[in-house]
């Protein structure tokens, strides 16, 4: 009931509901705001602010039978609010690791990302690496195949990606729901909050997103 | 000079004595928390008008509860005074006003006295003792021995000596060699080893604690004359006591000793500069209101996920909840949050009067008090949406209704459908990358709350500005009425709460 006008139910009585948590990590002004906001709202902004904190977004993506809905945690990339982002990535499902393909040091940082998340978040987690600010291919400092080859060798989902001209945006972040355990078991066993039926009221047959 | 003198734990409102300190917590709360408001009013400007009346009191001895007449509790108007002696009507701001003109005496020595009696049992004993050892030792005392006699047991009469044959002490029978004594304080009977001589000066730093008494307490009597009894060999006056008045006295004197080991609100009524009282009123309205803020807000937020719950239901046309339940969880909360916002001002007005006692560390942590109840309050209010009106759930209700019929329906034909074509329709799932043919898509409506102006300075907790900006998104989501976000966000707070106590219990 406490759900009642809240998520969106876009499809007919198909559709199941899964609610996920997703982080964004990685070194400051290599467009993670602008990542999001572009698959949030669509929009793009040349003079994004820097972020405080953490920023809090949701959407909702249809897969075939199955609605996902993430609970978008845009962390600050400056290096003071660093304390904050365990707390953002300890329950997440998923996390985008961002780095700027213009900027070598990003890609060293994005990697220090990873190790952390591999190391302290949850072992289910789903990590994509996002090479932002594609569109600048002739300031590239950073190749395709090196952070292709270490996406490889560290089995996560990577995309070079565009804030700017939306390129690979919503298809990253579609990979990952496509990747995430959308049965009610795997969902719960991340964290017994997430990954649950939000429409059970609604469905007969029950169960999630089977 | 005559006016009834009432003591002990007593109610400021309607007067009755509860006994202890935490009964009259209790009782206060329960029967009076309407009340309080207008309570909390007349305490408001108390402060300045503490210092004031202190200050001019100076030059009378502030803790000689007995130097002029007026006696604690006796300001009452007789108006208020109904035939069994307590107020009927509570305190009203015309009774309270009267008193800043009428008498300005300090009150303070009085109270204390009054309060340190009620601590145990043998207090009422005790007091009565202290009361005439006051008597006793009044500045028209008769100086003469055998004048001096007369005024003794004018005041604490005498048992007469034909009724105990036994001293009461050690139970020898009374003769020639031992003679019957009498205890000053109680009038009792005993032997002469049985009795002890109080000085006046000791007996004198028992009624007032702020006197200096440096000798070693109570004698052990020498002789049996009768001289003895009035003058101690070194010629201090002295008086006879019985071992069981010496008892309670000294139990009282050592109590008075300890206070300096006791909390703070305690010591609050002992203080005995002016200044010092000023402050420490200061300190205990400041934890006083501080208490009750969080109760007021802990009230609200415990009733306002129901009503959340309520309301959502209500508008969702369900029928779950009544109406009426609602609208008075709502103003039930409402009431607490209303308490909250005049409490955290009030905090934020303490000792405004005066500038020099309120430091700048202790405005600021006031001012922060304040703003951010005030904050916290805006944005739980907002949560509180109005509720539809009796009309309006009808409506509500009858749409519902007529969704779910039309649902069942759909449900009814799909079914039949289904049955009919036999073969289940399951597309197999494809893993990445994304086919163009593929249904997934992105639902465009995403939500973002707009920024929030983190105002916090740069040195500031990271932890604190990103509650702050939490909170913030909080009251958008509820605004917007995106429940599932209020939801998460109010988690995070949570995680973020607990991880701020647990980092502070750890510096
Ligand atoms: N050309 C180009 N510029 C981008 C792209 N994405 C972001 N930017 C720009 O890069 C700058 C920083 O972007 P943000 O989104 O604020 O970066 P961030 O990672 O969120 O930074 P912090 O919040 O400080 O951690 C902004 O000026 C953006 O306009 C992109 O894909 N292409
Ligand atoms: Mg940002
Ligand atoms: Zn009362
Ligand atoms: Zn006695
Ligand atoms: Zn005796």
């Amino acid at each position: 009931m406490a759900n009642q006008g809240g998520a969106q139910r876009p499809n007919g009585p198909q559709s199941k509901i899964c609610q996920f948590k997703l982080v964004l990590l990685g070194e400051s002004a290599v467009g993670k705001s602008s990542l999001v906001l572009r698959f949030v709202k669509g929009q793009f902004h040349e003079y994004q602010e820097s972020t405080i904190g953490a920023a809090f977004l949701t959407q909702t993506v249809c897969l075939d039978d199955t609605t996902v809905k993430f609970e978008i945690w845009d962390t600050a990339g400056q290096e003071r609010y660093h304390s904050l982002a365990p707390m953002y990535y300890r329950g997440a499902q998923a996390a985008i690791v961002v780095y700027d393909i213009t900027n070598q040091d990003t890609f060293g940082r994005a990697k220090t990302w990873v190790r952390e998340l591999q190391r302290q978040a949850s072992p289910n987690i789903v990590i994509a690496l996002a090479g932002n600010k594609a569109d600048l291919a002739n300031k590239r400092m950073v190749e395709y195949e090196e952070a292709q080859a270490y996406a490889e060798e560290n089995s996560l989902l990577f995309m070079e990606t565009s804030a700017k001209t939306a390129m690979n945006v919503n298809d990253i972040f579609l990979a990952i729901a496509k990747k995430l355990p959308k049965n009610e078991q795997a969902g719960q066993q991340q964290s017994r909050q997430r990954g649950v039926d939000l429409s059970q009221e609604n469905q007969p047959s029950g169960g999630c997103c089977k | 000079m005559d006016t009834e003198i009432r003591e002990g734990f007593l109610c400021p409102i309607c007067l009755a004595d509860l006994g202890a300190i935490s009964d009259l917590q209790l009782h206060f709360e329960e029967a009076h928390s309407n009340e309080d408001k207008d309570v909390l009013d007349q305490i408001k400007g108390l402060f300045g008008k503490a210092k004031r009346k202190i200050l001019g009191s100076r030059d009378r001895n502030p803790d000689d509860p007995y130097s002029s007449g007026a006696s604690f509790g006796g300001e009452i108007t007789p108006d208020d005074v109904t035939a069994d002696g307590l107020t009927a009507t509570g305190y009203h701001p015309s009774v309270w006003d009267p008193q800043e003109l009428g008498a300005t005496r300090c009150c303070t020595a009085a109270f204390k006295h009054v309060r340190e009696a009620r601590l145990d049992r043998y207090v009422v004993e005790t007091n009565k003792l202290v009361i005439r050892l006051d008597k006793l030792l009044s500045t028209d005392a008769p100086t003469d021995p055998s004048k001096r006699k007369a005024f003794e047991k004018n005041i604490v009469p005498w048992a007469p000596d034909s009724c105990v044959n036994l001293c009461t002490t050690c139970g020898k029978s009374f003769g020639l060699t031992r003679r019957r004594h009498h205890c000053r304080l109680c009038g009792g009977v005993m032997c002469s080893r049985c009795s002890q001589f109080l000085p006046h000066s000791y007996a004198r730093k028992m009624i007032n604690p702020a006197f200096s008494y440096d000798g070693d307490g109570f004698r052990r009597s020498s002789s049996n004359s009768s001289l003895n009894s009035v003058l101690s060999p070194d010629g201090e006056p002295h008086l006879r006591t019985c071992s069981e008045c010496r008892t309670l006295l000294e139990r009282r004197d050592r109590l008075i000793e300890q206070r300096n080991a006791r909390p703070i609100i305690v010591q609050l009524y002992e203080v005995s500069g002016s200044f010092e009282i000023f402050l420490k009123t200061f300190i205990y309205f400041y934890f006083y209101f501080l208490q009750k803020l969080r109760l007021h807000l802990e009230a609200g937020d415990s009733l306002l996920p129901r009503f959340l719950q309520m309301a959502d239901s209500l508008s969702a046309g369900e029928t779950v909840y009544s109406l009426m339940e609602a609208t008075q969880l709502r103003l039930k909360i409402l009431k607490s949050y209303e308490s909250a916002d005049v409490l955290s001002k009030r905090i934020l007005k303490l000792g405004l009067s005066d500038p020099d006692t309120v430091t700048a560390k202790s405005a600021q942590l006031q001012r922060n008090i304040r703003s951010s109840v005030s904050g916290y309050l805006q944005q739980n209010l907002l949560g509180l949406q109005t509720l539809p009106t009796e009309k309006e759930l009808d409506e509500l209700q009858e749409t519902r209704q007529l969704e779910a019929q039309r649902r069942l329906e759909d449900e009814r034909r799909t079914a039949e459908a289904n049955k009919r074509k036999m073969k289940p329709q399951k597309i197999p799932k494809t893993p990445s990358p994304v086919r163009e043919d593929d249904t997934s898509r992105v639902v465009e409506a995403g939500w973002k709350p707009t920024e929030v102006n983190a105002v916090s300075s740069e040195e500031s907790d990271p932890m604190i500005q990103q509650m702050n900006i939490i909170r913030g998104y909080v009251k958008q989501a509820k605004q917007a009425r995106k429940w599932d976000e209020v939801k998460m966000l109010e988690d995070n707070l949570k995680e973020l709460q607990l991880a701020y106590w647990s980092e502070q219990r750890k510096s």
